[in-house]
C-alpha cells in the first residue's frame, strides 16, 4: 500500500473555481482540471497521508448499498483526517476536481443539463458550509457518514450505516438533525434499539411514534450520566409503548 | 430533549431563564480559552457556583453531580464531561473543534431521589417538598460560546481581492460583493501604485485605513441586508463579528468597521514614521 500526502488547493484557486462554474462546465462534464492544476497552487501539502487505492473503487451507482460501501472505502482511504480538517473546503475541492473527478461526475452530474447541472456542481464539488461538507460534497459526505456511524456505534459502524441508509428519511432524521443526534448518548441508544429490533424500521409511522414516546420519556433526563443498560431499558420501554399505540 | 434557553420543565430547575429558585442564581464563569497552535488542543477552565445552600450541600454529599456539555456543530463534536463544582478544567484533544463551540454546565440528580424543600422553590410547585428522580436535570447554566481553530487568526484583508480594470476612472475604486472574495476594482495605474504600497513594509497599515476601511463599511451594509452564507467573505466577516462581539445589523457601521480591522487609523502614524 503506497500512501500519498493529503493535498489542498490555495484559497484563490478555491474562490476562482466557485466563481467560475459556468465557464468550467465542460471541464466538470468531460475534460477535467489537469490543465488548471498544472498552472499552480493546487498542491499544498498537509502533514497527513492517505491511501489512494480505495478511492479508485468508488461506485457511482445511486443506491443505498453503494453509499454504504463508498463510505467504508473513503474511510479506509482517509481515516487520517481529523474532524476539523474534514470541514476544510480546499481539501475536498482537490479530491472532487482531481483524484475523485470521474466518480463525482458519474454519481452527481450524469443526465443533468443547464441550471440543474450548475446547481449540482455547486452542491457536490465544494464543501464550504456545514450542510455541504456533511450532506452534499461527493466525497466529504462519505467521510462524514462513516465518522458519524463510528461515533454512534463504535463496535459496528457498518451496522450503523445500514440503519442510517435504510431510507432517505432515516438519514434526514439522524445525520441531518444534529440538534438531537449530536448527543451521542441518545443517538447511539436509538441505533442500538433499532439494531436489536427492526420492527421500528419497517415503516416511517413506527419510527415517528417511537420518537414521540422517546421525547416524552426523555424530557429533562441527563442521558449522558446514565449507564448504557439503563438507556437501553428506557429505549425499549419507548419501543413497547410505540408498538402498543400502533397495534391493530 | 434539547437544552435551549427557552426550555421549560415540569419540575424545578435552577437557571437564569426560570424563576424556579427565586433566591438563587447558577453562575458559570469561563476563562479565556487556551488553544495550543501546534496540536490544536483546547483547554477550557472556569468556575461553577450553584449559589444556593441546599444545592451546594447536595453536591458536596454526592446527591447531585455537575457536568459540562461541549458542542461544536461544525465538527459534530459533542461531549459531556464531569466537572467539579467550584473551579474546573477540561481539555479537548486537537482536531476535534472548528468554528463556534458552545458550553453549557448542568447539575443533575445522582441519587435515587432528591427531596427539594418547598421553601426554596417557586410556590407554583406546591406546599410539599418536591421529589426529583435520578438523572433529572436540577440546574442549567447560561450558554457560553467561543470560536475554535485558526480561522480567526486570518487577517481581515484576506477576504478582499484587488483587481485591475480600465472601466474604473483612475483615482476611484469600486467594490463587488457577488464573488467569494470581496473584489476592489481600480484603474490599472492605481492598481500598480496600490500594489507598491501593499508590498512596502508598513504599507498594509496605510491601506487598512485608506482602502479596506471604507470598503468594509460598504460591505457591512450589504451583509446586514442579505445573508450571503454561500460566499466566503460573508462567513469570514460573520465569524469576525462574533469574535469582536458586534452585530451584523446595519447600524453604527463606521465604528464596527474600525473594530473589525482592529482600529487601523490609530496605527497610521507608525507606518508613516517607518516610511519617512
Amino acid at each position: 500500500m503506497s500512501l500519498n500526502k493529503v493535498l489542498y488547493v490555495g484559497q484563490a484557486v478555491a474562490d476562482q473555481l466557485i466563481d467560475s462554474i459556468d465557464e468550467n462546465v465542460d471541464r466538470y462534464c468531460s475534460e477535467g482540471f489537469q490543465d488548471l492544476a498544472e498552472q499552480g497552487n493546487w498542491e499544498i501539502a498537509t502533514n497527513l497521508t492517505y491511501d489512494p487505492g480505495p478511492l479508485k473503487e468508488l461506485d457511482p451507482a445511486r443506491t443505498a448499498e453503494a453509499e454504504i460501501n463508498n463510505s467504508i472505502l473513503v474511510w479506509r482511504s482517509l481515516s487520517s483526517l481529523t474532524p476539523s480538517l474534514a470541514t476544510e473546503n480546499r481539501i475536498w475541492i482537490r479530491f472532487t476536481h482531481l483524484e475523485c473527478l470521474g466518480f463525482s461526475q458519474k454519481r452527481w452530474l450524469e443526465g443533468k443539463t443547464g441550471e440543474a447541472l450548475t446547481k449540482a456542481i455547486r452542491a457536490h464539488f465544494f464543501a464550504d458550509t456545514r450542510t455541504r461538507w456533511r450532506d452534499d460534497n461527493a466525497v466529504s459526505r462519505l467521510w462524514w457518514n462513516y465518522w458519524i456511524a463510528q461515533r454512534l456505534m463504535p463496535e459496528d459502524p457498518e451496522k450503523a450505516l445500514s440503519i442510517i441508509f435504510r431510507s432517505t428519511d432515516m438519514r434526514l432524521n439522524t445525520v441531518e438533525r444534529p440538534g438531537l443526534f449530536i448527543r451521542p448518548a441518545i443517538s447511539a441508544g436509538i441505533l442500538r434499539t433499532f439494531a436489536s429490533d427492526e420492527w421500528v424500521l419497517a415503516r416511517e409511522e413506527r419510527w415517528r411514534k417511537f420518537m414521540t414516546e422517546l421525547n416524552k420519556a426523555g424530557a429533562g433526563k441527563v442521558f449522558e450520566a446514565m449507564k448504557e443498560t439503563e438507556i437501553d431499558q428506557l429505549m425499549n420501554r419507548c419501543l413497547d409503548r410505540a408498538k402498543s399505540a400502533l397495534a391493530p | 430533549m434539547k437544552l435551549k434557553g427557552d426550555t421549560r420543565f415540569p419540575y424545578p430547575v435552577l437557571a437564569s431563564f426560570t424563576d424556579d429558585y427565586p433566591a438563587a442564581k447558577f453562575s458559570l464563569e469561563v476563562e479565556p480559552v487556551r488553544e495550543v497552535t501546534e496540536t490544536g488542543e483546547v483547554e477550557i477552565r472556569g468556575e461553577l457556583r450553584p449559589g444556593e445552600q441546599f444545592l451546594d450541600h447536595a453536591l458536596a454529599e454526592g446527591m447531585l453531580e455537575c457536568g459540562l456539555y461541549i458542542t461544536c456543530e461544525h465538527t459534530y463534536f459533542s461531549e459531556f464531561l464531569a466537572i467539579s463544582p467550584g473551579n474546573w478544567k477540561v481539555t479537548v484533544a486537537g482536531g476535534n473543534l472548528r468554528g463556534v463551540v458552545k458550553l453549557r454546565a448542568i447539575i443533575y440528580v445522582a441519587a435515587e431521589t432528591l427531596s427539594v424543600p418547598a421553601g426554596l422553590i417557586h410556590e407554583e410547585f406546591g406546599e410539599q417538598d418536591f421529589l426529583l428522580r435520578k438523572y433529572s436535570l436540577a440546574g442549567v447554566s447560561d450558554e457560553f460560546e467561543f470560536e475554535a481553530g485558526l480561522d480567526k487568526l486570518v487577517p481581515m484583508e484576506s477576504v478582499f481581492r484587488l483587481e485591475s480594470t480600465s472601466s474604473v476612472e483612475n483615482g476611484l475604486f469600486r467594490v463587488g460583493t457577488d464573488t467569494q472574495a470581496i473584489v476592489i476594482q481600480v484603474h490599472p495605474t492605481l492598481y500598480n501604485s496600490l500594489n507598491q504600497v501593499r508590498n512596502s513594509g508598513h504599507g498594509r497599515q496605510i491601506l487598512l485605513s485608506s482602502l479596506y476601511l471604507p470598503c468594509l463599511i460598504e460591505v457591512l451594509d450589504v451583509a446586514s441586508r442579505d445573508k450571503c452564507d454561500h460566499l466566503r467573505w460573508y462567513r469570514a466577516i460573520e465569524s469576525r463579528c462574533r469574535q469582536v462581539g458586534v452585530e451584523l445589523d446595519g447600524k453604527d457601521l463606521l465604528r464596527k468597521a474600525q473594530l473589525l480591522l482592529d482600529c487601523p487609523v490609530g496605527k497610521v502614524h507608525e507606518a508613516v514614521e517607518a516610511l519617512s
